[in-house]
């Protein structure tokens, strides 16, 4: 392992630092906010979200009735809601992890037969599936997993104060992971600028 | 509590540092769409009107503008479109279809741009161009006067290299005809 301590001992440090009361509970809602999102814009754009449930095959019908749309986003801010709340925490997360699972399978499937369209995951119905979609739908996944182990080895805050912190914590993180996604876009020049001289 | 007080900060302060970049950079962009806006060419409406006749100073100097059908394309050396525009002439077959190109200046960035234009094309430099540039009072470039015997029948902004080509075909379709006829008798009404 000649070489590779530092990156062992970084691995070491990061995994203590997330194995810990406080991390467990701005995880926990740091998944309800995920999950109230995405299910918020799926009840405020039904429509879209039946489409989806089309593209991915869940459903024959070429045009779904938008309450499909409305109940995937109503279910999505129930699940968001339950992990909030912090009861039978192990059990809801695993439910998290399962449904999230599915995603990742069925994006994968679509991007396996190439099939090219809007998840709607967050709501934008301008961006195509790719791999990007996959690799973060894996990424949310692989710490639903995590928030599975720690719901069995922590008990969440009680205190209001202390559930607000973490409340307040895990919207900072989100909110900082969503406004780093516009960067990309915000640092390009559009379209390449040609400019017309003006004489 | 501590611990968690500090994490929230911590976190807190991080959101507000990417919240105050992602804002500098919306203005950035604001910034840069303002600067287009800005740079973005004058209505096709404005300058020379269409079925006005030929200045006198631009028949002085080209007198075959008088008779016939010409397209002047004006150019400018400074102007990276032009150049790009005068790159992309070479690949269209449309020298014999009474295009000339005009375009003032003497210096190494106007030689540069006549080497760039195909050697069959006719060319038009200084002092004639100065003459046909006030003439037709150009406002930008790379832009189209159409010339038939000696009025001007149409103009337009040429964007991409296509749009010379479809300039060009459009015209026998188009009521270019029709608009010099009217905006002669405005003007010969004193309109």
């Amino acid at each position: 392992m000649a070489g590779f301590e530092a990156l062992e001992h970084l691995a070491g440090d990061a995994a203590s630092a997330v194995w810990r009361q406080e991390s467990y509970g701005i995880i926990s809602w740091l998944y309800a906010w995920v999950f109230v999102w995405a299910g918020v814009t799926k009840i405020r754009e039904p429509a879209h979200a039946a489409r989806a449930l089309t593209d991915f095959r869940l459903t024959r019908k070429l045009n779904p009735n938008p309450r499909l749309g409305r109940v995937v986003g109503v279910s999505e801010v129930t699940l968001g809601g339950a992990i909030a709340s912090g009861y039978s925490d192990a059990f809801v997360a695993l439910i998290a992890t399962l449904v999230l699972c599915f995603f990742v399978f069925l994006i994968a499937r679509a991007l396996v037969r190439r099939e090219a369209f809007p998840c709607f995951c967050f709501g934008s119905t301008e961006s195509s599936l790719s791999v990007r979609t996959a690799a973060r739908t894996a990424a949310l996944t692989t710490g639903s997993l995590v928030l599975v182990g720690l719901a069995t080895s922590f008990q969440r805050y009680s205190n209001p104060r202390l559930v607000l912190l973490e409340a307040v914590s895990a919207l900072a993180l989100l909110s900082t992971a969503a406004l780093l996604s516009f960067v990309p876009t915000l640092t390009t020049v559009n379209g390449g600028g040609s400019e017309v001289a003006v004489r | 509590m501590n611990s968690l007080l500090v994490i929230s900060i911590a976190l807190v302060a991080v959101w507000l540092a990417v919240l105050t970049v992602t804002t500098l950079l919306i203005i950035r962009q604001l910034g840069l769409i303002t600067l287009r806006l800005e740079a973005a060419p004058a209505s096709v409406e404005d300058g020379i009107l269409i079925g006005t006749p030929l200045p006198k100073e631009c028949v002085s100097a080209v007198p075959e503008l008088d008779a016939g059908l010409h397209y002047l394309v004006c150019l400018a050396p400074n102007c990276g479109p032009c150049v790009e525009f005068a790159s992309g002439l070479s690949n269209l077959s449309i020298t014999g279809d009474g295009v000339k190109a005009v375009f003032q200046g003497t210096g190494e960035a106007a030689d540069e741009l006549a080497r760039l234009l195909p050697a069959e094309l006719h060319v038009i430099r200084d002092p004639d161009a100065e003459a046909i540039f006030e003439g037709l009072n150009v406002k930008m470039t790379p832009s189209i006067f159409q010339v038939e015997d000696g009025i001007i029948v149409g103009k337009g902004v040429l964007r991409q290299i296509g749009d010379l080509k479809q300039f060009i075909d459009a015209y026998p379709k188009a009521n270019t005809r029709e608009i010099a006829r009217i905006n002669r008798e405005a003007m010969s009404n004193g309109g």
